[in-house]
């Protein structure tokens, strides 16, 4: 019973540590909340199902797919929307943040239709390791999320780019001053972000069923976990992603499992509480 | 001044509606000190952002060697041979010392190592501190990376803004020291000083803001031994 | 169709409330609220209940759908006006969810998905349908001006000036002396009266709620309202509530159309539309159709 609980809490942990590292990435270069995580995960999901599903490629290809169709698609909002309105409010950056993520999961639900769909996988049992249950898929979305932690940690610690990613969201000003062109880094970080949260569709897709309102259904225990590791720290959010996960599992023994959601807010607002700048995070200097 | 290669030519500059700075010029010859001093709100720190692409200039050119980076943005006016050391948030706190020194080198990564020797000879310090996060440093070892990592270019004029702001006597004249020893292997230097009397001293030239003009410019002794200038920005001793 | 003219007045009704409402916590102080479909829901429940289950007047009931709202709002608002705006963002946003779960899954109070009925007519005196539904356009109208009365009289008084001083510098503001927090707190309860009052009319109204009429969709409706309206200014918001009604319900009059297309799909085609029209405003015209009365001179100096 807790082992498996465990098991649980581990699988929506590895399920919401990349795009909770997406969104952290992001608000360390677009400085404001994006909530449309949510409708860039269900483009992710909305391609890997038509390229598996109806174009019959196998997960992996349209996983890379997904991939493409999020940093396509987080790249082309950020050009459009977000980097000309940069000098607007936090504020009103995430109005439009919110209504990109409807914007999105409806064009997704105007192709698609509201059914729910899964990805095409052989029916089996899952897997028992010493009592606990852990389905294929949810194996496979484990070892994606691993892979991602660790070329991410690459990314951010062995490469110039990723040392100038970390650079711009620490001090913007002083990396143009030494030379950082703040759109390249800016293009970089979207398109990888885009890709994680493309990935993050199918691993979602994997563990979930498919359909238009997921990501919109993920985007509170994502954000969850990026405020609880302190809002723009990459590994505060696979901490916080951890923490999440766990804490939503052992919420039901408590609680009924329908209020998981609302386990993620109540431990953010707890926190913010306790520490009104999040777990890391630092009192803003007003102008 | 014959081998002037930097030039600011009538500057406005300012933030909002009104200018801070207006109609400064200034000359640096290669290979020496230009200090800029005069009383706060005198526009000095506007004027130095303004040479950095920080704040955009609204009227008048910045020359080096003849091409006008004026109007540039910062990440531009770096690649002309031009490094600026802001006075405050100049490191990146989250980096450790060898990364901040690595992305001082980000536009010239060939030639980090090469660099990376030459500023740590000027900062044996900083040796032990490179695995260090520049969050975790004094203030003067901070500032050390800071003004290395402007360095890792081997530009051919620093502006430094205020480079012993907070400093301990001590720690403020090893960065008297170090500047001087920078001038001597050719790069020029101009920098906005609080310490008047002191950067004068190790200056080649001066210049006097007030109210966000020249009031007065000249070698550094002209500067230094001007009754009106001592009694109002050196403290009394002329 | 003068049928349908008078139920699409009413629903713009119910928003323009739900505007006024956000328009005093956002426009005026600065409060992000993203909670409004929570406190829409927690008056229409809080009414339902009471004139279903206790059987309380439904006119008193809704009056105390107010209250209940005010009462989440002080919470709400004690617990989480030290946060930085985008924070407190999410928290009220997480406030909204919790009381639709709650809505959702309490079903021997709410009966959860299944909806709840609400047979108690309020202002009736044995009407017919027909007058009845004009009777209740005018309560909703009447309410309607008395809250945008109270709102232009706040706008315009010292209060209003020192709620938009706190929503350009809350520092300001403090150093100023003013009680900033005591201020923020009544200005979020308040609104949420509004959004509980406007909940209760709308489910006396409907007959039948259940959680899923209180999406967080509901939030963006509204503050689209205040955004394409102007923030700050009472009277584009009513205009802005109107658009946002005009948009949802008014393509309805496309009849024929739906032929081609879905409900389904025309829904989601509205919403993206709502969407579109939301971001390009605030690209195009962040200051709203009819911005606000100019106030922000003296402050615009200080960036």
């Amino acid at each position: 019973m807790m082992g498996q609980m465990i098991v649980n809490g581990v699988v929506t942990a590895a399920l919401i540590a990349p795009p909770a590292v997406a969104f952290s990435m992001l608000f360390g270069i677009l400085r404001f909340p994006n909530f449309a995580i949510g409708g860039y995960i269900t483009v992710g999901v909305f391609t890997g199902y038509a390229a598996n599903v109806l174009f019959g490629l196998p997960l992996w290809a349209a996983s890379l797919a997904a991939m493409l169709a999020g940093a396509a698609v987080v790249w082309a909002s950020d050009r459009i929307i977000f980097r000309p309105m940069r000098t607007s409010s936090p504020v009103t950056l995430l109005v439009v943040s919110i209504a990109l993520t409807f914007v999105l999961e409806h064009t997704v639900r105007l192709v698609f239709g509201a059914d729910v769909r899964g990805f095409d996988l052989p029916l089996e049992r899952p897997l028992v390791f010493g009592g606990m249950h852990i389905t294929r898929p949810q194996l496979y979305l484990m070892g994606a999320s691993l892979l991602v932690v660790i070329v991410t940690h690459f990314l951010l610690t062995r490469t110039r780019i990723g040392k100038a990613m970390r650079a711009m969201a620490d001090n913007s000003q002083l990396a143009e001053v030494r030379g950082i062109r703040s759109v390249l880094v800016r293009v970089m970080v979207t398109l990888y972000c885009g890709a994680l949260l493309g990935l993050s569709g199918v691993s979602a897709g994997l563990d979930l069923v498919i359909e238009p309102l997921l990501g919109w259904g993920l985007t509170i225990p994502i954000i969850a976990a990026a405020i609880l590791g302190g809002i723009g720290s990459v590994y505060g959010a696979m901490l916080g992603a951890v923490l999440v996960g766990l804490a939503e599992e052992f919420a039901t023994l408590i609680l009924p499992s329908s209020y998981k959601i609302g386990v993620g807010f109540a431990m953010i607002t707890i926190l913010l509480l306790l520490r009104p700048y999040g777990l890391l995070g630092q009192p803003e200097i007003k102008k | 001044m014959s081998n002037v290669f930097f030039r600011a030519e009538g500057v406005y500059s300012g933030y909002g509606r009104g200018d801070i700075v207006s109609d400064v010029s200034v000359a640096v010859e290669s290979g020496s000190i230009m200090t800029i001093i005069g009383p706060n709100g005198a526009g000095k720190s506007t004027f130095i952002k303004t040479l950095a692409g920080v704040v955009q200039r609204r009227v008048g050119k910045i020359l080096i060697n003849g091409r006008d980076v004026g109007g540039l943005p910062p990440s531009e006016v770096s690649r002309h041979a031009i490094a600026y050391v802001p006075q405050e948030h100049n490191v990146f706190r989250s980096l450790s010392v060898l990364e901040n020194l690595e992305m001082g080198a980000w536009i010239e990564p060939r030639k980090f190592k090469p660099r990376l020797e030459s500023v740590l000879e000027l900062f044996p310090a900083l040796r032990k501190l490179r695995t260090v996060r520049a969050g975790n440093l004094s203030g003067g070892q901070r500032q050390m990376v800071a003004f290395g990592m402007a360095l890792m270019v081997e530009p051919k004029l620093l502006l430094l803004d205020e480079p012993s702001a907070g400093l301990s006597p001590a720690m403020a004249e090893q960065m008297f020291e170090a500047i001087r020893e920078v001038r001597e292997r050719g790069i020029a230097i101009l920098m906005v000083e609080q310490n008047a009397m002191r950067a004068l001293q190790i200056s080649n030239f001066g210049t006097v803001m007030s109210a966000g003009q020249v009031a007065m410019t000249g070698p550094a002794s002209e500067i230094l031994s001007n009754r009106e200038v001592a009694e109002l920005y050196l403290g009394t001793r002329a | 169709m003068l049928a349908y003219f008078v139920a699409m007045a009413t629903y713009a009704g119910f928003f323009m409330i739900l505007a006024q409402g956000l328009n005093l916590q956002w426009g005026m102080t600065g409060m992000v609220n993203f909670g409004v479909a929570g406190f829409y829901a927690l008056g229409a429940y809080s009414g339902a209940i009471l004139s279903t289950r206790i059987g309380i007047a439904p006119e008193l009931a809704i009056a105390l759908a107010g209250v209940a709202a005010g009462v989440a709002g002080l919470v709400v608002s004690l617990l989480t006006m030290r946060l930085r705006e985008d924070y407190f963002a999410i928290v009220t946003l997480g406030f909204g969810e919790i009381v639709r779960l709650f809505a959702l899954n309490e079903d021997w109070l709410t009966e959860g998905p299944r909806g709840l009925r609400i047979p108690a007519r309020p202002f009736d005196f044995g009407l017919s349908n027909a007058v009845y539904s004009l009777v209740y356009l005018g309560v909703v109208a009447l309410v309607v001006l008395v809250i945008y009365a109270i709102c232009e009289r706040i706008r315009s008084g010292p209060y209003g000036r020192t709620l938009r001083a706190i929503r350009e510098d809350d520092v300001v503001a403090g150093v100023l002396g003013k009680n900033v927090l005591r201020f923020r707190v009544q200005a979020f309860v308040l609104g949420s009266v509004f959004m509980g009052v406007a909940g209760a009319l709308f489910a006396h109204y409907i007959q039948n709620i259940s959680p899923d009429t209180f999406m967080p969709m509901i939030a963006i409706f509204i503050w689209m309202s205040v955004i394409v309206g102007g923030y700050g200014n009472n009277k584009g918001l009513l205009l802005g509530a109107g658009i946002v009604i005009f948009i949802l319900e008014g393509s309805r009059f496309l009849g024929d159309f739906t032929s081609i297309v879905t409900s389904q799909q025309l829904s989601s085609i509205r919403i993206i539309l709502i969407g579109i029209i939301l971001m390009a405003v605030l690209r195009f015209r962040p200051r709203g159709l009819i911005p606000e009365p100019k106030f922000m001179s003296e402050f615009e100096k200080t960036s």
